[in-house]
């Protein structure tokens, strides 16, 4: 009984330390005044959705995740703080069991998008952009399968619009 | 000696008072009891005996393990009541949260469509740049569509040989 109590209260840490190292990232940023932050909770994605002009099939997608957390940081490329945070993120990425879904380069422009699961269809999707003087990292958490997680990917493929959303010029997005 | 009969009655009723019973034991301590009421010198005798009696050795193992099922029970208020006040004092701390926010330079802006605008700016963003960088895989689609009807020569092909053979054989 005791060795079975010690397990379980093993995993519990294990699984709190996981999900903890990408929490403590966003932990430690959001509130310095060199990033941006925004968190948006349930239900709160559809409606950016529909700012951002996604489509029908992306609102199922949408209306699944629980939370949206952004952190960006505008910053030197070669500064010491832009080093620092793209560090820290390879590492959560790599002891966070993340797999990767979506690697692009393109002058200068990069675009990672990686997931991982952890408990019954409960999904992690980790966008990280990092274009020139800009690095953000999105992170999108709700309750999706592998299949569907699949599908949103391999709609990248095809549509080459994975969020199905208009571009930038159509939005006005205040900052 | 009436008196003491009636004490003695009083007693085994159960109606005595403390100074009576003290009175009682007195009398019988005293040596000079009437024959008819020798029989309970005894046990007024084993009354007096008791209270010279000191404890033994199991009484002494037990009392310890009293006070330790107490200092148990006591911890656990103690521990129970730490843990209720430091939540009571968190939920009481904590200002109310809420989930939609940006927070921009250091600055907290509570606002829901601001932080909507905000997010749907940045997931367009990461499409845009999706959309350029994987532009070459539409591409590649679109070759791919084109070279479909090549897999009907192919088809076409395997036929010819497939009935050329067979007219060979004959």
């Amino acid at each position: 009984m005791k060795k079975i109590m010690t397990l379980v209260a093993a995993l519990v840490i294990v699984t709190a330390v996981q999900a903890q190292t990408l929490q403590s990232l966003f932990d430690k940023y959001r509130n310095d005044e060199r990033f941006e932050f925004v968190s948006l909770g349930k239900g709160m994605m559809n409606m950016a959705g529909a700012f951002a002009g996604h489509t029908k099939n992306n609102s199922e997608m949408m209306s699944k995740l629980k939370s949206l957390n952004i952190l960006t940081l505008n910053a030197d490329d070669n500064s010491p703080l832009m080093k620092s945070v793209i560090n820290e993120l390879d590492k959560v990425v790599e002891k966070g069991n993340f797999e990767t879904a979506i690697n692009t380069r393109d002058k200068g422009e990069r675009v990672n998008i990686y997931y991982r699961f952890s408990g019954k269809d409960d999904a992690d999707m980790l966008i990280v952009t990092k274009e020139k003087g800009e690095f953000s990292v999105i992170w999108l958490n709700g309750k999706m399968t592998k299949e569907e997680m699949m599908h949103t990917f391999s709609n990248a493929g095809k549509s080459v619009n994975p969020f199905n959303m208009a571009d930038e010029s159509d939005n006005t997005a205040s900052k | 000696m009436e008196m003491m009969n009636e004490l003695m009655e009083k007693y085994f009723r159960g109606e005595t008072s403390l100074a009576e019973e003290k009175e009682l034991k007195q009398y019988f301590l005293s040596g000079n009891v009437s024959p008819e009421l020798e029989i309970y010198r005894n046990l007024f005798g084993v009354f007096d005996q008791e209270l010279t009696e000191k404890a033994v050795s199991p009484l002494a193992k037990v009392l310890p393990e009293q006070r330790k099922t107490k200092r148990i029970w006591f911890q656990s208020f103690l521990a129970t009541g730490i843990a209720a006040t430091i939540a009571i004092f968190l939920w009481v701390q904590l200002p109310p949260t809420s989930l939609n926010y940006t927070v921009i330079g250091g600055t907290r802006i509570d606002n829901t469509e601001f932080a909507q605008r905000y997010a749907a700016k940045k997931l367009s963003k990461v499409n845009t740049m999706l959309a350029r960088t994987m532009s070459p895989l539409k591409s590649l689609n679109k070759v791919r569509e084109n070279i479909e009807p090549l897999k009907n020569i192919s088809d076409i092909r395997l036929k010819m040989e497939d009935i050329h053979n067979k007219l060979q054989i004959k």
